[in-house]
C-alpha cells in the first residue's frame, strides 16, 4: 500500500453505483427474457408506459377535437358540432379510420365546401378512394378539396383513366360520380381483410390494441362477439362507457355527500331560509352533466342554460338549410366559374391553334425577298418557298437554275482569280529635262544627267541651281528694317532710307493715347488687358 | 484534497489519439509541476544514521518487518509522480496528476505516529512504540497537505513528514500548474480541431 497526494483528479462515478446500474440492466435484460419465454408481454413498467401512451393519445385527440369545434365554430354552425362529432365516431367505427385522422379531415372538407352534408359526404368516399387506390386518407381528403375547387392536378395519381386535359374540363361532379364508380365499396372489401379487422380493432382499442398481437385479436373476436370485429369494438365502448359511468356517480356522489355533512349544510339544514343543500345539489348535477357529456353520446337536453342535442332547434334548423343553400349556391357559381374558365381554355385553345398555323418561316423568307439580296441568295428563297408550298415543278426548276447561276458564280470567280495582274502604264515614263526657266531645254541644268532618272541625279549629286537674278544680302542688312518695316536700308533701289514719322490721329487724338487708354480702361473693369510672357506679368485675366 | 478538473481524462485521451504531440508536450508539463514535490519530499527522508537502528536492513531478518524496513536510498526511489489517470478509487475518483510514496518504510516514516504517540505493541518492551514514534519526530515534523479550511474534525489523512509535507509545503503551486497545462491543451487543441 501506498501512500497518494492527489494533485488534481476527475469524479467518474462511484463504483458501486456503476456496478448497480449494470446489475439492474441484467435483471431488466433477465426479466424481459423470462416474460418472453412465459408469454408475458405486460409488465408493470409496460402498463405504465401504456398509461402514458394512452395519455398522450387523449391529449392529442382532444386538441384535434377543439382544433375541428373551433373551425366550425367560425363557420358559423357552431350547433352542428355534436352531429359532426357523432358522425366522426360512427365514421371512425365503421372504417377503422381513426378519429384523429378524421377530424383534421373533416375540418378542411367543411371549410372548403362550407357545408356540413357536402363535408361528410366526401368524407365517406375518401375512405373508399383511400382504401381502393392504397394512396393515405389525408392526402385523398386533400386532393379531393383541391378538386372541388377546380385543382385536378392531384387526381392523375388515382388513375381515372382521364387525361390531365379532360380532369380540367370536367366538373366536380362528374370527377365525383367517376371516383365513386371506380372505387365503390373498396372500404367494405377492405374491413373484410384480416388487415382491415385490425385496424378496425386497433382503432377502438387505440394504442394499446397495437401492441396485441393478431392472435390475440382473433381469439378475443372469437370469445366475445363471434368473429364480428363491429360487435367487439360495440363491446368494448359499451363497457367503456359504462366504467366511466360509474366512476363519474361515485364521483360525484362523494363529492355531494361531502358538501352535504359540511358545516355550512349543517347550519343551513337549521334554517329554513337558507337553500344552500339544494344549490349544492343542482351544481353538482350541472358538472355530473357535464362530466357524462364528455364521454356519453350527446342527446337531447340541457347542460345548464346550453341546449345540447344532435336535433337542432327551429332556427337552428333554419340556420343550416340557409348554409346549405348558400352552399348549394356557391357550388354552382364555381360550377358555372368551371365553365366559363372551360370555355376561354378552349377560346385560348383555338387561338393557340390559329396562331400555329401563321408560317413565321413563310413570312421571313417573303421579307427576304423584297430586300436588295443577289440573284442566287434570290433563287435559293424562292426554292426554300416552293418547297414549303410543295411545288415540286417550281421547285425543281428553280433547282435548276440555282444550280446554273451557282456554277456561273464560281466560274466567274475562276476567271477573276486566272486573270494576271495589270501593269503600271507610266511604268516607261522618265522625268523630261527642264530648261533654266522652267522650259523643257535639254542640258540647262548644270550636273543633271539626262540619262539618269530624277531619283538617280538626286541621290547622286547635288545639282547647280540656275542664277536667278535675284540681289544678294547679307544677314546683318536682314535686321534693318526701313521705315515701313521694309527690308534694310540701300535693299531697295529708290526708297528713301531716312527714318519716317507717322502720326495717326482719330477722333482728334493719337491713336496710341486711344490704345493705352482703352487698355487702362479694361485693366481697371476687371477685363484681361495684356500679357507680359517674358516677365509674367499681368498674367492673369479676370473675367 | 484534489482539485476536481472534469473531462481532463477525456481531453488527454484526445490529445493521444489526434495531437500525440500536443499530449507530450502536456504531460512535460504536468511532470514538471510535480517534481519539485518529489525533490522536496526526498529531501525530508532523513538518513539512515537517524533513523533507530532496529528499523534499518538486517541480514537475515525474518517476520513481519523483514521487508518493513528503513532505507533512505530506497525510500528516496519510492517517491514517486504519476501524471497519468489512475484507476477510479472506491469513491468514483480518478486522479490526473498525483505523487506517491510506495516503499513500506518510507510510508511508515511518513504516517508513523500521526494518530497517535504510540501504542502496545508485540514487542517486550511496553514503551516501544512512543520510543520509535519519539526517535523518528526528531527528524522531522508533521505537516497537514489538507489545508482547506473546513467545519468540524480535520481529516488526518494528508498529515505527513516527507511527502505530504513538501505537498503542504508547495501550497497549492503544483496544482496550479497542472490546471494551467491543462487547459493550455484544451485551448490548443479546440484551435487546432475547429
Amino acid at each position: 500500500m501506498s501512500l497518494l497526494v492527489q494533485i488534481a483528479a476527475q469524479f467518474v462515478g462511484k463504483k458501486e453505483f456503476k456496478e448497480a446500474d449494470k446489475a439492474i440492466d441484467k435483471l431488466t435484460k433477465s426479466a424481459k427474457k423470462l416474460a418472453g419465454a412465459a408469454g408475458i408481454g405486460l409488465s408493470t413498467a409496460a402498463i405504465v408506459n401504456f398509461g402514458k401512451k394512452a395519455a398522450a393519445a387523449f391529449m392529442a385527440d382532444e386538441k384535434a377535437a377543439r382544433q375541428l369545434s373551433i373551425a366550425v365554430k367560425n363557420l358559423g354552425i357552431a350547433f352542428e358540432s355534436p352531429r359532426i362529432e357523432a358522425f366522426i365516431s360512427d365514421l371512425s367505427a365503421m372504417t377503422g379510420i381513426t378519429d384523429d385522422q378524421l377530424r383534421p379531415a373533416m375540418q378542411r372538407l367543411l371549410q372548403t365546401t362550407g357545408s356540413v352534408t357536402k363535408a361528410q359526404e366526401l368524407l365517406t368516399q375518401a375512405t373508399d378512394i383511400a382504401a381502393g387506390s392504397g394512396v393515405d386518407y389525408e392526402t385523398v381528403v386533400s386532393d379531393l378539396s383541391a378538386a372541388y375547387l377546380g385543382q385536378t392536378k392531384g387526381l392523375s395519381k388515382y388513375s381515372l383513366g382521364l387525361t390531365k386535359a379532360e380532369l380540367k374540363t370536367m366538373k366536380f361532379a362528374d370527377i365525383q360520380a367517376k371516383l365513386n364508380d371506380q372505387f365503390k365499396g373498396s372500404n367494405a372489401a377492405y374491413l373484410d381483410t384480416y388487415a382491415g379487422k385490425f385496424a378496425l380493432i386497433s382503432n377502438a382499442a387505440g394504442e394499446a390494441s397495437e401492441k396485441i398481437g393478431g392472435a390475440l385479436v382473433e381469439s378475443l373476436i372469437s370469445a366475445f362477439a363471434a368473429g364480428d370485429p363491429e360487435e367487439f369494438v360495440a363491446k368494448i365502448e359499451g363497457l367503456a362507457t359504462k366504467i366511466a359511468s360509474m366512476v363519474a356517480t361515485a364521483v360525484f356522489g362523494f363529492k355531494k355527500l361531502y358538501y352535504l355533512t359540511s358545516d355550512q349544510a349543517i347550519l343551513a339544514s337549521l334554517n329554513p331560509f337558507d337553500d344552500y343543500e339544494n344549490d349544492v345539489v343542482k351544481i353538482i348535477d350541472i358538472q355530473e352533466k357535464m362530466f357524462r357529456a364528455s364521454f356519453e353520446q350527446i342527446k337531447m337536453g340541457y347542460i345548464g342554460s346550453m341546449p345540447v342535442g344532435i336535433y337542432p332547434t327551429a332556427a337552428e334548423a333554419a340556420a343550416a338549410k340557409k348554409l346549405e343553400k348558400d352552399a348549394i349556391e356557391r357550388a354552382k357559381k364555381l360550377a358555372a366559374a368551371q365553365s366559363k374558365q372551360l370555355a376561354e381554355t378552349k377560346k385560348k385553345n383555338a387561338l393557340d391553334k390559329a396562331a400555329k398555323t401563321l408560317d413565321l418561316e413563310r413570312i421571313g423568307i417573303q421579307a427576304a425577298l423584297k430586300g436588295q439580296i443577289s440573284e442566287t441568295d434570290r433563287l435559293s428563297l424562292q426554292l426554300q418557298l416552293a418547297l414549303l408550298d410543295k411545288n415540286d415543278a417550281m421547285a425543281t426548276k428553280l433547282a435548276g437554275e440555282l444550280a446554273t447561276a451557282t456554277k456561273n458564280n464560281a466560274d466567274l470567280q475562276a476567271a477573276l482569280i486566272a486573270t494576271p495582274e495589270a501593269p503600271n502604264p507610266y511604268r516607261n515614263w522618265s522625268v523630261p529635262d527642264l530648261g533654266p526657266l522652267g522650259g523643257l531645254a535639254g542640258g540647262v541644268i548644270a550636273g543633271v544627267n539626262p540619262n539618269k532618272t530624277f531619283s538617280e541625279n538626286l541621290g547622286t549629286q547635288t545639282p547647280d541651281m540656275p542664277a536667278f537674278n535675284v540681289p544678294q544680302y547679307s544677314a546683318d542688312s536682314l535686321t534693318q528694317y526701313g521705315p515701313l518695316g521694309g527690308l534694310g536700308a540701300g535693299v531697295i533701289a529708290g526708297v528713301n532710307t531716312q527714318p519716317v514719322n507717322v502720326t495717326v490721329t482719330l477722333d482728334g487724338k493719337e491713336l496710341t493715347s486711344i490704345i493705352t487708354e482703352t487698355q487702362v480702361n479694361d485693366t481697371l473693369s476687371g477685363t484681361f488687358s495684356s500679357v507680359s510672357r517674358s516677365s509674367n506679368k499681368g498674367a492673369v485675366a479676370m473675367l | 484534497m484534489p482539485t476536481e478538473v472534469k473531462g481532463a481524462i477525456e481531453l488527454r485521451k484526445a490529445l493521444k489519439k489526434f495531437e500525440p504531440e500536443l499530449a507530450k508536450e502536456t504531460q512535460k508539463e504536468i511532470v514538471a509541476a510535480l517534481k519539485p514535490i518529489v525533490t522536496r519530499a526526498r529531501g525530508y527522508l532523513p538518513s539512515n544514521e537517524d533513523m533507530p537502528s532496529g528499523w534499518l536492513k538486517r541480514e537475515n531478518a525474518g517476520g513481519r518487518w523483514a521487508t518493513r524496513f528503513y532505507d533512505q536510498a530506497t525510500a528516496r526511489r519510492g517517491i514517486t509522480y504519476k501524471s497519468s489517470p489512475s484507476k477510479a478509487n472506491r469513491k468514483g475518483w480518478r486522479s490526473i496528476a498525483s505523487i506517491l510514496n510506495k516503499n513500506a518504510g518510507g510510508a511508515i516514516y511518513e504516517t508513523a505516529g500521526r494518530k497517535t504517540s504510540g501504542r502496545q505493541g508485540e514487542s517486550t518492551n511496553p514503551n516501544a512504540g512512543q520510543e520509535f514514534i519519539a526517535e523518528l519526530a526528531k527528524t522531522g515534523q508533521f505537516k497537514n497537505a489538507d489545508n482547506q479550511k473546513r467545519v468540524g474534525r480535520h481529516s488526518n489523512k494528508q498529515v505527513g513528514r516527507a511527502m505530504f509535507r513538501a505537498a503542504a509545503e508547495d501550497e497549492g503551486k503544483a496544482t496550479a500548474a497542472v490546471m494551467k497545462a491543462i487547459e493550455k491543451a484544451q485551448s490548443k487543441f479546440k484551435g487546432r480541431t475547429q
